[in-house]
């Protein structure tokens, strides 16, 4: 079975001759030092790198990696890391199924599976194209050459292939996790592989984001705040094209329904000007083909009943409060919105599908009645403004230090 | 031919669409045109706002039920897509007689145009005043660039074979140039231009077909096409591939066969009868029931002379459906308006290219083979 080795120059080889399937052993213990000056290596090449470093969201990865932030992880997991009823262990060799739509996640996954101990097959699609995942890989390929960290090219591989039953049984049936990330319909692909008996899945199922914003402190900002509310709703929204899983779909209002309005009209005229200033790549004819499309369907479906904009930002009304959560947009710039007039108003379906809600502007009672949604199934996350897209190993209501591990029970 | 004077006149009082088909194509100033339209149009968007539940919720959407439009360019538009997605119809379902399809590849969905029998006799009269005045009113015999086997498949009656169907009816002794097997007969070729000698001839078929069988074969004889006149229609994807511009093609079918009667035409399923012909100076002009605007790609805003943006195309024809004003995905400039060098009043453009689907990517997106 031949597999695509992204770590080895693209090279063609066979599945059954990579080591991972190979040695037993794990010589590395979870938050081995070695692991954490890898990745702190890894952290310093990634924001020396002229590709990466104008990215936010290689830089996030690049802050993420760092030595300081890692003994955070470590510190906030203290009670998992020196049990006196358990020892972490790694659960072995895990396959990671990663988005094709997010640049940094495969990175992500691999290194919290690897902060653990786990060795890492890394499925990547042959759509992750982008000149930072190219760089991302060679930075890696190259710090692995480094003497000190040759035990990691038993530890780390990245692999393409293609939709092959074959070889989705064959390596499902042998590693100890997977990963899958991808949504619904991966994560039913692959149920149908055969994996072995002991073999633990972690999956991350299609989920939609919400965003809060209160109309009158938006609208009472001054002109140096405003501007960083723009930028930080910007790096929130119109980052991969608003389609990862904790981009805002549907924005409520807190406030009035001119208030609403006002908000919607500033955020229209200085995101369009953003937009157009940093040049940002869109081909302005797709787009407005996508939203128009979109426009229709959410109108004949009965979905919307007004919306304000133009191609760059578009604000969809909706009809009714009943499901809004589970509304998707077509992305890039694409909102459904709903005022409330206060927060207390709220009634939000209970829906698992939520994952993440994004605030701006609230008081600290109006935070607690968000945390108070949280007893719902749905909603993992409630984050401010700006922070919407950070990754965390607290995701999607897991920990992945403790799922990615095993704990051994262990008496003396 | 009524006199510029006569139509003015005609235009003055409201006149059926029928009556206006029977006007001579390009022969109205785009000021006077504009009337018409409007006028059409606004009885069109009442009417599909009465009869189609759908285009009203989309005119409710913009708040345009209620007559705040002054001018053709404020009408709504459906984007394309919406005929693939939604049953879009203005009859009761009794009275379709016809349902149009796009061609689409496997998997994608296709436009379902619904037609009645006063819309579809409308599109085949405009066909026909817009064809006749280029090839004049006889049948010409009629050479097809493609296969009898295109009509084979009956379940899925393409747009190729109802394009070649749609154009039939300019000629006779209907020949076509390909075999059952798609593959280019020599013979069949000489046969008929040896029948046809020193006869005006119509060669019809869609554009790569046209470029690839009766240019890009290599043939044993030396052919004289001077009498023909050849009308071709079609993406130019793959001939911009190829780097042959519309320039390039009729150059080199001068060269090659002596033919200099090449016209392109630019048309869609979604809008039937409606075809904009290439002028004298290589650029598609908008036949007198018909228009484009060229619309700004962010705010929708109507684009000046030669500034691209999504080509919006109108028709006075469809009243079964809700067509008459849609969005394309087609990039196009305006070139000029009542000013072309043979004479045809209204306005004329050209397609610069399409936008491409934009294929973002979502979460859930990871593993698709």
């Amino acid at each position: 079975m031949k597999v695509i080795d992204y770590l080895n120059d693209c090279a063609e080889r066979n599945l059954e001759s990579l080591d991972l399937f190979f040695s037993t052993e794990y010589p590395i213990k979870p938050f081995d030092e070695l692991i954490i000056d890898f990745l702190d290596d890894y952290s310093r090449l990634i924001l020396r790198d002229n590709v990466l470093n104008r990215k936010p969201d290689m830089v996030s990865l690049g802050f993420w990696l760092r030595k300081s932030h890692i003994n955070q992880i470590k510190i906030e997991n203290d009670s998992i890391l020196q049990s006196n009823k358990f020892v972490l262990a790694p659960r072995g060799a895990a396959l990671h199924i990663v988005p094709a739509n997010v640049d940094t996640m495969f990175i992500y996954s691999m290194s919290i599976s690897l902060l653990v101990g786990n060795k890492n097959l890394i499925r990547l699609s042959n759509r992750m194209l982008s000149v930072e995942v190219k760089q991302l890989i060679k930075i890696l390929h190259n710090l692995i050459l480094d003497p000190r960290y040759n035990i990691f090219r038993i530890y780390i591989f990245m692999i393409q292939y293609g939709y092959d039953e074959d070889i989705n049984n064959w390596i499902s049936s042998r590693v100890n996790l997977r990963i899958i990330w991808g949504g619904d319909s991966t994560i039913l692909t692959f149920r149908k592989f055969i994996s072995g008996p002991r073999t633990k899945d972690i999956v991350f199922a299609d989920r939609v984001s919400l965003m809060f914003l209160k109309s009158k402190s938006i609208l009472n900002l001054g002109e140096v705040e405003t501007h960083s509310f723009i930028k930080n709703f910007y790096n929130d929204t119109f980052t991969f094209n608003q389609l990862g899983c904790s981009s805002p779909q549907t924005i409520f209002f807190i406030g009035s329904e001119e208030e609403k309005k006002s908000v919607e009209q500033l955020l229209i005229g200085n995101i369009s000007k953003y937009v157009v200033d940093f040049n940002h790549d869109l081909d302005f004819n797709s787009i407005a083909s996508l939203k128009q499309n979109k426009l229709v369907d959410d109108t004949i479906n009965n979905r919307i009943n007004s919306y304000q904009g133009n191609s760059i930002l578009i604000f969809a009304n909706l009809n009714s409060f009943d499901s809004a959560y589970d509304f998707h947009g077509c992305g890039a710039g694409y909102f459904y919105t709903k005022h409330i007039n206060e927060l207390k108003e709220l009634q939000l379906n209970s829906s698992p599908k939520i994952q993440t809600i994004t605030h701006f502007g609230f008081q600290a009672f109006e935070l607690d009645i968000l945390k108070s949604l949280i007893n719902n199934v749905g909603i993992d996350r409630i984050v401010p403004l700006g922070k919407a897209l950070n990754f965390d190993y607290i995701w999607d209501g897991y920990n992945l230090i403790e799922e990615f591990s095993r704990k051994v029970s262990f008496e003396t | 031919m009524p006199t510029q004077k006569l139509i003015m006149e005609l235009l003055k009082n409201y006149m059926e669409i029928k009556e206006f088909l029977n006007i001579s194509q390009y022969s109205i100033l785009q000021d006077e045109k504009d009337k018409f339209i409007f006028q059409s149009l606004t009885n069109l968007h009442q009417h599909h706002i009465k009869h189609c539940l759908s285009y009203r919720k989309i005119c409710n959407l913009s708040d345009l039920v209620n007559n705040q439009i002054e001018k053709v360019e404020d009408f709504p538009f459906l984007p394309v897509s919406a005929f693939k997605n939604h049953k879009l119809l203005s009859v009761e379902e009794e009275e379709v007689f016809k349902v149009l399809t796009s061609s689409g590849t496997t998997g994608q969905s296709v436009s379902r145009i619904f037609l009645d029998k006063e819309t579809a006799s409308l599109q085949t009269s405009a066909l026909a005043s817009i064809v006749t005045h280029t090839i004049g009113p006889g049948r010409l015999p009629m050479l097809i660039i493609d296969s009898k086997a295109i009509y084979s498949n009956k379940i899925n009656f393409s747009a190729r074979a109802a394009g070649v169907l749609g154009m039939s009816i300019f000629g006779k002794e209907h020949t076509y140039v390909l075999n059952e097997n798609f593959e280019f007969d020599e013979l069949t070729l000489s046969n008929f231009l040896e029948k046809f000698q020193g006869v005006p001839i119509l060669i019809f078929g869609f554009t790569f077909m046209v470029w690839k069988y009766l240019f890009d074969t290599n043939l044993e004889k030396k052919y004289d096409l001077s009498n023909a006149i050849l009308i071709h229609s079609g993406g130019w994807k793959k001939m911009i591939e190829q780097s042959v511009t519309n320039e390039v093609f009729k150059s080199r079918f001068n060269e090659k066969f002596n033919l200099k009667r090449v016209y392109n035409f630019y048309g869609m399923v979604e809008q039937v009868g409606s075809i904009f012909i290439e002028d004298s100076d290589g650029n598609l002009h908008c036949p007198n029931f018909a228009d484009i605007i060229i619309r700004d790609p962010i705010d929708f805003s109507v684009q000046p002379l030669n500034k691209p943006g999504l080509i919006q195309v109108i028709s006075c024809l469809p009243k079964s459906y809700p067509g008459h004003s849609i969005l394309t995905e087609d990039i196009g400039i305006l070139t000029g308006v009542d000013n072309a060098s043979n004479g045809w009043k209204g306005k004329s453009f050209r397609i610069l290219g399409r936008a491409l689907r934009a294929d973002l990517r979502g979460c859930s997106d990871t593993f698709k083979a």
